[in-house]
């Protein structure tokens, strides 16, 4: 759902507010945050010793906001995607 | 706050699921400030005595359990559970644990009872089976998120999940044997082994006051291993990644305590009851902590009770009455002074086994020994065992060590406590026997088979990888089939620096899968494969050996503990190590069918060993079919060594090592012995020690020697240091020893340095004089049997393949040697080569009917039973061949004598197939009954005296030749080679038996079938190709270094007909080698020649 956008984080490193398109949201309810997985064996050009981590494993945040919930995508450090909204 | 302990652990051990090898393990725990560790391997105690061992390395304390599927009494499953062994109870949970692994393998084998071996997928326990051995309270069982209540709490059924956690409460009552394992690897809220999942069940074992144990259900060590483990995924479900669910993420690896806690945290969202998560965790680790010496027998050696043995009183008695009473019997006519060495010896070994309390373990190998000599089957103790005078006194090894001068201290001593290692070869057909002999005589609670654990190797690794990603076979075989020689580790590297593999790192260039391929093949390199049965080792204990290790079904029907040969020591076990050897099959056969062909008996063990047209023989280094001498290597290097006497055998073996090569030791040698050099002996000392090898330091017993003379530490100390010598830490302690005493015993400090060098740089090359003396012994055998009875020794090299030779060659050598090679024949072949004898007395080989392509044994056995044959639909009507067995049998030949043909009759094999057409024709066989009616075939002649068709063409001897090659990989009538003779002997090209007889350096063209292609490993670390070429007269051997790779690369794994250009290299006497340029397709070249002499034929036509 597009790129990168900008989060700020309590001390924890949770998710507090966040701005997208514009408009900045805040997180009302303590987030959730689990990871997935990725299908590397299509996706990625390298998989040797070191960074299997990298290559298989995404962070994933669920943050319930002012304006509903939103799943965040969250591949690198400073590097944050939407994925998805519900409302 | 209670330190962490992971109690669920997945080691590289569960195969094709766990990724970290135990030694790994428990080192990462050690760093990370645990003090206990468990390992839980899938179906099995795998890597259990590893982990022990590692962890009484290391000073952390052992736990061992197991994870299992656990059945409903519907035979259902009730998903993956962990059993964990408690500790300190006197073996009692580690029996238990072995009783409940063996119990789940055995479902494997009932389940099975319509196929070989059962699916993995039917190993595991009744939970009602498991609650009874369980009862007495030994073991604890914890069901976790993947159990049939993990998966109703993940559903949210609390009520259900209640339910269905009463029913495993009911069964397990016993305190402390039960409980609930809390897992979170954070998975995605609402799935298996999330949070979520985690927090719900701690709820649940608190509402019903279950204790909850937190684990992180570790397969890994860390996080970047998850990969790996998806690559284990798609070879353990045998379907490419993205076919089947993998793991959801990379959170199942050795998290730290802190880690653990803050997990517990997240579950609990409550850090007191986390920490109460972690103090029941605490407390049954603590109780599980193993004390391997009681709990598991560890390092206590157990052989089978005396009564087992039948043996009344004290078994050093009787090893000692067996033993002198051996005496007359091995040295009939000792004088006084061999007797008075052979009693001194003697007396001084049995002290040595009496302190070490083993007299148990020699009787019992010498009632193996006795029972396979009963058995009539041939048998030799190989290995150290050979330099000990008992084993030789007792009928164990058929070599005499005191005139082959070995040494019993390198066997054992007083020195080191462990339990010898005597091996027996005995002939591979009858291996098999042997074992259940051994289950029979000593009952099956005393005996199992050992099993051996396979490793993920640069193929193996690359075609699971491949089919990983979801590679077409066709193109893995391609890659494949280049890899050679080296180690999947380092593909990456390979890809640059190997010819072979050019193709494929330009494809890996450009696709991003091969260049995955690449990296998880080195991934998965060197982790266990699977499991399997040893080829030969036999574990012996006493009567509670089943309450030591677990066992399993294997291959052979027979029972096979889950533990491998490195864990024999460790565990105090027994092993005994039958191999199968096809030279000692090859051997009995041949010795049978003198006798039966003779009449006369041959006792091949008595034969002396001194006989000068053996040795004669040997040295004209046509040793194909002779054991451990027929490769290409050891055939150059016969010619150099010229041997010829028995010990020279016992030194070439021991040369041709990968060590010795590598040290440059043979070529001093050789230069010695053939006087172009003096040998240089350092110090007159040393002399009478090194004088059979001419200065040159061979075996582990020269150290021994060279120690105990220099230092006077005695000889068993010497081999205590000799073993250090191979430790690169404990190798300064030797050193410091050894100048100090050589020096104290005023040894020049220049002689001093020198012999230090040696030794030190020995650590790694030597070869146990004993092992190449029982090795040798069947060299000298085989090559004994191949010059008196070449007919007889190739019939059983034929029968039972022992070499590494494909079978066809050792049918060109039998034509070389003048044997007479008879054509499979329906009257006169059976599934054996026999050997025949023809009206003038003279002898001949019958070939096999084996070898007929898709040939069936059901066939095989009604050819056999219905023979002799009158005609041809005699034949048809009893043997009932299938069509396609009847057709191939024809074009082969196998009808001819049947049908008239070598009797001088008119007709053809053309005759013969056009019969079979007929034959094959109709749709029903007739039953060959008389009483039925033959009315409807009389057209057919049944019945009556056959006629052939006729007037059908004659097969040429090349098409014969084709058809053999095509139906049985062989060319009996003649060798492959001459049918291309028009055009080898157009360009020139020379036999090789011809090449002995040229200059050095001359240019040669040979040709032939290449019979093997070796890369051995070289001093200077290059890769060198050997390719060895059969033409029927014998071998030509040519070396292909980095350039003359680069031109025919391609030609030098894969071709079948080779022409090679180079130039000789003589090596030695009778040595003589080909430096090789070039190497073309033998085929192509002759299609090319075809065409050049169809031209050449036009041409002269139009000048006509």
């Amino acid at each position: 759902m597009g790129g990168n956008i900008v989060v700020s984080l309590n001390q924890t490193g949770e998710p507090v507010e966040f701005n997208w398109q514009g408009a900045s949201y805040r997180v009302v309810e303590k987030p959730v945050r689990w990871f997935s997985r990725r299908q590397w064996w299509a996706e990625a050009s390298r998989v040797q010793r070191g960074i299997g981590k990298e290559v298989l494993e995404v962070e994933m945040w669920r943050l319930q906001t002012n304006a509903g919930f939103v799943e965040l995508m969250h591949p690198a450090p400073n590097e944050w995607r939407l994925v998805r909204t519900y409302h | 706050m209670n330190d962490f302990t992971h109690l669920h652990v997945a080691s590289a051990f569960s195969g094709h699921y766990g990724v970290t090898r135990p030694e790994q393990m428990a080192e990462a725990a050690v760093a990370s400030g645990f003090s206990a560790l468990a390992i839980t391997d899938r179906d099995g105690l795998y890597g259990a005595v590893k982990h022990i061992g590692a962890c009484l390395q290391l000073g952390l304390a052992p736990i061992i359990g197991v994870d299992l599927n656990i059945f409903d009494d519907d035979g259902s499953s009730l998903g993956r559970c962990v059993i964990l062994a408690h500790g300190n109870n006197q073996g009692a949970g580690w029996a238990t644990l072995c009783k409940i692994v063996s119990v789940a393998h055995e479902r494997r084998k009932s389940a099975s009872s319509n196929s070989s071996s059962g699916s993995k997928k039917d190993i595991g326990i009744g939970r009602r089976m498991l609650s009874e051995l369980m009862a007495n309270g030994n073991c604890t069982l914890l069901i976790g998120p993947d159990s049939d209540v993990g998966r109703q709490v993940v559903a949210g059924n609390r009520t259900m999940a209640s339910a269905l956690l009463e029913n495993w409460h009911g069964l397990f009552k016993y305190p402390g044997s039960f409980g609930i394992e809390i897992v979170s690897h954070l998975t995605q809220p609402g799935t298996v082994f999330s949070s979520l999942q985690a927090r719900r069940m701690v709820e649940l074992a608190d509402a019903n006051n279950i204790p909850a144990v937190l684990t992180n259900a570790v397969r890994y060590l860390e996080p970047d291993d998850a990969l790996t483990a998806d690559v284990l995924d798609a070879a353990r479900n045998l379907e490419a990644l993205g076919l089947f669910e993998s793991q959801p993420n990379a959170q199942a690896w050795m998290k730290p305590t802190q880690k653990m806690l803050a997990l517990a945290i997240e579950i609990t969202e409550d850090r007191g009851r986390a920490l109460e998560l972690f103090e029941i965790t605490a407390k049954l680790a603590e109780r599980c902590r193993l004390d391997p010496p009681n709990d598991c027998g560890w390092g206590k050696p157990k052989t089978p009770e005396q009564s087992a043995l039948g043996i009344d009183g004290n078994p050093f008695e009787v090893l000692w009455q067996k033993a002198h009473a051996g005496i007359e019997h091995y040295y009939p006519n000792a004088n006084g002074k061999l007797l008075l060495q052979v009693q001194h010896r003697l007396g001084q070994e049995l002290i040595t086994i009496n302190k070490l309390g083993f007299a148990t373990y020699f009787l019992t190998v010498a009632d193996v020994a006795q029972m396979i000599r009963d058995m009539k089957i041939r048998s030799q103790a190989r290995g150290s065992g050979a330099g000990s005078l008992v084993n030789y006194l007792l009928g164990i090894s058929g070599v005499d060590p005191i005139e082959h001068d070995l040494l019993f201290e390198r066997f054992l001593s007083t020195e080191r406590s462990s339990l010898p290692d005597i091996d027996i070869d005995v002939e591979s057909a009858r291996r098999h026997d042997i074992y259940r002999a051994i289950f029979k005589r000593y009952g099956s609670q005393r005996v199992t088979l050992l099993s051996m654990q396979s490793k993920y190797q640069g193929r193996g690794a690359m075609r699971d990888s491949g089919m990983a990603l979801g590679l077409d076979d066709d193109q893995i075989d391609q890659i494949a089939k280049n890899m050679w020689r080296f180690s999947a580790r380092n593909f990456r590297g390979a890809l640059g620096s190997k010819p072979e593999l050019a193709e494929f790192a330009a494809a890996v260039e450009e696709d991003r899968r091969m260049n995955l391929l690449v990296d998880i093949t080195e991934r998965l390199d060197r982790l266990p494969r699977y499991i399997s049965m040893h080829p030969c080792g036999v574990i012996l204990g006493d009567s509670s050996l089943l309450n030591l290790t677990p066992v399993e079904p294997s291959g052979a029907g027979l029972p096979m503990s889950q533990f491998d040969k490195d864990d024999m020591d460790p565990m105090g076990m027994l092993k005994l190590d039958v191999l199968g050897v096809r030279m000692q099959s090859a051997m009995a056969y041949a010795v049978r069918e003198v006798e039966r062909v003779s009449g006369n008996s041959l006792d091949l063990d008595a034969v002396p060993r001194d006989d000068a047209e053996t040795f004669k023989a040997i040295r004209t280094t046509n040793t194909l079919g002779i054991f451990q001498i027929e490769s290409p290597g050891q055939r150059e290097l016969t010619g150099k060594h010229q041997p010829t006497q028995f010990n020279d055998l016992t030194i070439q073996i021991s040369l041709f090592r990968p060590g010795p090569m590598k040290g440059n030791m043979i070529a001093p040698y050789l230069d010695g012995r053939h006087g172009f050099a003096k040998p240089d002996f350092i110090h007159k000392d040393l002399e009478p020690i090194l004088r059979e090898t001419w200065g040159v330091v061979i075996f582990h017993e020269h150290v021994i020697r060279i120690l105990n003379v220099m230092t006077g530490c005695g000889l068993a100390k010497a081999d205590e240091m000799r073993r250090s010598l191979e430790n690169p830490r404990a190798n300064h302690l030797v050193q410091q020893f050894f100048r100090k005493e050589a020096a104290a015993r005023n040894y020049p400090q220049a002689v001093i340095d020198r012999v230090w060098s040696i030794l030190e740089g020995f650590s790694s090359f030597g070869f146990c004089k004993a092992h190449g003396a029982a090795f040798a012994l069947p060299t000298y055998q085989s090559a004994w049997l191949k010059t008196h009875y070449p007919t007889q020794f190739m019939a059983g090299l034929f029968t039972h393949d022992p070499g590494m030779y494909p079978r066809r060659l050792l049918l060109s050598e039998a034509r070389r040697l003048g044997v007479k090679l008879l054509p499979i024949d329906i009257n006169c072949s059976t599934n054996e080569y026999r050997v025949e004898k023809d009206a003038n007395q003279n002898l001949g080989v019958r070939m096999s009917l084996t070898e007929v392509q898709g040939i069936s044994e059901a066939e095989i056995e009604r050819i056999i039973a219905e023979q002799p044959f009158t005609d041809v639909s005699d034949f048809y009507l009893r043997a009932k061949p299938s069509r396609r067995t009847m057709e191939r049998l024809a074009l082969i030949g196998a009808l001819d004598a049947v049908a008239g043909i070598s009797a001088g009759e008119v007709f053809t094999r053309g005759d013969v197939m056009a019969r079979v057409r007929q034959l094959n024709a109709i749709k029903k066989r007739p039953t060959p009954r008389e009483d039925q009616p033959t009315l409807d075939f009389s057209r057919l002649n049944f019945g009556n005296l056959e006629q052939l068709p006729t007037g059908h063409a004659e097969m040429s001897i090349t098409e014969r030749v084709q058809y053999e090659l095509d139906i049985l990989h062989l060319d009996v009538t003649q060798h492959v080679l001459e049918q291309y003779r028009p055009m080898l002997d157009e360009m020139g090209v020379i036999n090789s038996n011809e090449l002995v007889g040229l200059r050095n350096k001359s240019d040669v063209l040979v040709a032939g079938v290449r019979v093997a292609t070796q890369t051995p490993p070289m001093r200077s670390g290059k890769r060198v190709v050997f390719i060895t070429l059969d033409d029927g007269t014998g071998c030509s051997d040519a070396t292909f270094f980095d350039e003359a790779q680069s031109r025919c690369s391609h030609i030098l794994f894969n071709t079948k007909l080779v022409i090679i250009s180079g130039k000789t290299r003589r090596t030695g006497v009778r040595g003589v080698s080909i430096m090789a340029e070039n190497a073309w397709d033998l085929k192509e070249l002759w299609n090319q020649w075809l065409i050049a002499v169809e031209d050449r034929k036009q041409t002269q036509d139009l000048y006509v």
